[in-house]
């Protein structure tokens, strides 16, 4: 719906300004606020006083251009038709509502957000009588005015909007506008509503709700694969005694992780004195993050990509830690522990912030494409277990991605913001074991049903005021039934957990969702 | 005890394979257990031995070489290996010392048909190991009598278990311990004094009890040239064996092959 022009306002002369000087003008009944209450002056019922009609008009020459987004990217639109109420029945191209929400930037902008107002007074019953207020938000001076009898008064006041009291510190949430209260300015008419007779307008009031203007949009590009390589090399030579063995041992740990290189150094020592060196550095590569904030970059967004590479590196550190949960290994079977892994690698492109719409609603505007793999591994293992008698070891892989892809487009206040997708995978563990050569062997299986391996989800959503992308990645370690046999004894089955269950991400609470 | 040990590794992926030796089938790979390694002395002849993978073998025992009314379409790429590898006690595949003697794998292309079962097959001698077992000179099996016989030695022997007796198996599987000195230069008597106790101990592990022997899911099939009497039921499982466990797992196995040696039925694989 779009609102006519208005020539009976244009028509009128310059708009008077109100001033703090013209309070005293509207000594009576000023009090009135919206509702239209009876007028407080007890006036002789035969001197007529009424109100014909109130319009608020949003100048829209003052905005600057406007937009609707789609797939997260701001589309410029033409320029807006013009947008207004009515209290009365008088002005009818436009729509009775008692609220006209715009959107407004911060005092003093250069693009303001101006509203007109028009109130007629059919009659005065006295100089200071017939008024109009115009009610600011806390803080700011009211403006009230006597209105002539006979004519139309119009004057415009700037809707600004103040700087939101927001103090959220999340991942988006800093810059996190929906769900906000507007500010309000109200206009407020008064009279005796006496029209000798004929029915009269006492009074009312009508509201402009302000909300931000601003607009963001996020590009967020997290790059793909990294790899982490741990190995204990097991070298055995043959000697004399098939008893003996000569063990040498040498390790290694190199990669590169979610566009980070790395290279870190420590060491630790086994049960059996083996010095093992972990050696790892850290260097941010290729992971772009690009905010625009009303079309422009120079948002402080460090903070933004400190998180982001914390949380790469945190589950990074969590898989790599995997190898720690290994039950009980044995140096002499040899280890090995690589990875690869995305987290989070894709590319999320949003755009969000308050639109006007035709009529007199202000509506959330979001957009947003995600084409996510949150979570992609490929694991590979080895290590050796002790059994009596025997020395097995176990080789096991793990590997599959879970991926979220998404887009929508909010550009109406009619369907109001709906997400919800939710995806999820179980990335099971295949596990395979042998024992070292002899009379005894061994072999692993793993059950359907029993736990291995990773277990992941992850959920885009959305609620009355936020949306939130929210990931969940589990190892649910390795159980397996190891049998073990021998040619006289038959086979025996034991249930063993060769790898303890842990969470990969989040390791804290909240961590796992991030809400814009 | 050999300081070289003949293993046979056998691997699948994406599908089903029973190992066999000399006709001898001892192992059924599936999508939860991929990988066998064990030694195999005690099935090697002398003179040339055949070793075979059955890839997607019929649903049961009985059927595991019966031509299948459906071909096997993998639903991804598909394997199966074996190789043979003389190995060093204590050794790994990639350790020095270790030799191939043979690798033969079959491939499956996802989504192409392949007429089932797909045999791998192949043929070596193998020189310094195998052996005339005696068990090679008994009668073949032939008859419905027979499989009921060999069905009451494994109840028999299974009953034993259930009280905690292992001398009826023990009876039984004579010539399975003399195989097995032969194969591996194990001592006969300690060889039984081990399995004795083992078993004793197992029979007093809370909830362990054996599974009833049912002649209708038992699938005897005859293997090893008619030789053999292969005691499965058609889950592929040994008769002789623990009941699951509330967790799923079956506690002792015992994998009986029935041969008549000396006129009598014995355990002698």
């Amino acid at each position: 719906m779009s609102g006519p022009d208005v020539p009976t306002i244009s028509a009128l002369p310059a708009a008077d300004q109100f001033s703090k000087s013209d309070e005293t003008a509207a000594s009576c009944g000023s009090d009135n606020r919206l509702g239209g209450l009876p007028p407080a002056c007890p006036l002789a019922s035969t001197v007529p006083c009424d109100i014909d009609e109130l319009v608020l008009v949003e100048i829209a020459a003052t905005r600057v251009k406007k937009y609707h987004v789609h797939h997260g990217e701001f589309i410029e639109e033409p320029p807006a038709p013009k947008r207004g109420i009515r209290l009365f029945d008088v002005e009818k191209q436009w729509p009775k509502h008692p609220t006209l929400q715009v959107v407004g930037d911060r005092p003093g902008a250069s693009s303001p957000t101006n509203i007109l107002a028009s109130v007629s007074a059919f009659a005065t019953c006295g100089p200071t009588h017939a008024s109009v207020v115009m009610f600011p938000p806390p803080g700011q001076s009211e403006i009230s005015k006597t209105v002539p009898a006979g004519v139309q008064d119009v004057f415009t006041f700037e809707a600004a909007r103040y700087q939101s009291s927001n103090s959220a510190v999340g991942f988006f949430e800093r810059f996190i506008t929906w769900g906000i209260d507007p500010v309000s300015y109200m206009v407020s008419v008064t009279s005796c509503g006496n029209r000798l007779g004929a029915p009269a307008n006492g009074g009312g009031g009508l509201t402009v709700e302000v909300y931000p203007a601003d607009q963001y949009q996020l590009k967020v590009s997290i790059p793909a694969k990294g790899k982490v390589a741990y190995s204990r090399a097991r070298t055995i030579t043959s000697s004399d005694d098939p008893g003996e063995v000569n063990i040498t041992d040498s390790s290694k740990l190199e990669g590169n992780i979610g566009g980070l290189s790395f290279e870190r150094s420590d060491e630790f020592s086994t049960d059996d004195g083996l010095t093992l060196k972990d050696e790892m550095k850290y260097e941010p590569q290729e992971l772009t993050f690009e905010f625009n904030h009303n079309g422009q970059s120079g948002d402080d967004v460090s903070v933004n990509i400190t998180k982001l590479l914390k949380m790469l590196e945190s589950a990074k550190e969590a898989i790599k830690a995997l190898k720690d949960f290994l039950h009980d290994w044995v140096p002499q079977a040899g280890f090995k522990f690589e990875f690869s892994l995305s987290f989070f690698a894709g590319d999320i492109a949003l755009a969000w912030g308050y639109k006007e719409h035709t009529d007199w609603r202000v509506f959330y505007c979001l957009s947003g494409k995600f084409g996510l793999k949150i979570f992609s591994i490929d694991l590979s293992l080895s290590f050796g277990i002790q059994v009596p008698g025997l020395l097995v070891r176990i080789e096991g892989t793990v590997g599959g991605e879970l991926v979220l892809e998404s887009q929508f487009d909010f550009n109406t206040p009619d369907s109001p913001i709906a997400i919800n997708e939710k995806v999820e995978l179980a990335i099971p563990a295949k596990v395979k074991g042998r024992a070292q050569a002899g009379i005894g062997w061994a072999s692993v299986a793993v059950e359907v049903g029993v736990r291995t391996g990773f277990v992941t989800g992850a959920s885009l959503t959305s609620d009355s005021n936020t949306c939130k992308l929210k990931a969940e990645v589990k190892w649910a370690g390795i159980i397996a039934y190891l049998s073990t046999y021998d040619p006289n004894g038959g086979q025996k089955d034991e249930e063993v957990e060769l790898a303890k269950e842990r969470p990969i991400w989040p390791q804290e609470e909240g961590q796992g969702e991030f809400k814009f | 005890m050999p300081k070289e040990f003949l293993i046979l590794e056998t691997t699948v992926d994406n599908c089903t394979a029973e190992v066999q030796v000399n006709g001898v089938p001892f192992r059924l790979l599936t999508e939860l257990s991929t990988l066998d390694s064990r030694p195999i002395h005690q099935y090697l002849t002398p003179g040339p031995n055949k070793f075979t993978l059955v890839v997607h073998p019929g649903p049961t025992p009985g059927s595991a070489m019966t031509e299948q009314p459906e071909p096997f379409v993998p639903k991804a790429p598909a394997s199966a290996t074996m190789r043979l590898m003389s190995m060093p006690q204590g050794a790994f595949p990639e350790d020095p010392g270790v030799r191939e003697l043979f690798k033969q794998a079959w491939n499956g292309t996802a989504g192409k048909p392949v007429k089932a079962p797909v045999l791998v097959e192949h043929s070596m001698e193998i020189p310094g190991y195998g052996h005339r077992w005696e068990w090679l000179e008994g009668a073949s099996f032939d008859s419905a009598a027979s499989f009921q016989a060999v069905i009451e030695l494994i109840r028999e022997c299974r009953d034993g278990f259930s009280r905690g007796d292992p001398e009826p198996f023990l009876a039984r599987a004579e010539v399975r311990f003399r195989v097995m000195s032969l194969a591996y230069g194990l001592d006969v008597n300690s060889e039984m004094a081990r399995v004795r106790a083992d078993i004793k101990a197992l029979s007093t592990e809370p909830g362990f009890q054996m599974e009833t022997i049912d002649a209708q899911s038992a699938d005897l099939r005859v293997c090893g040239g008619g030789k053999l009497m292969d005691c499965v039921d058609r889950s592929w499982e040994p008769l002789l064996r623990s009941t699951k466990k509330p967790n799923g797992l079956i506690r002792a196995r015992y994998p009986a092959k029935v041969a008549r040696v000396g006129g009598t039925l014995q355990i002698v694989l």
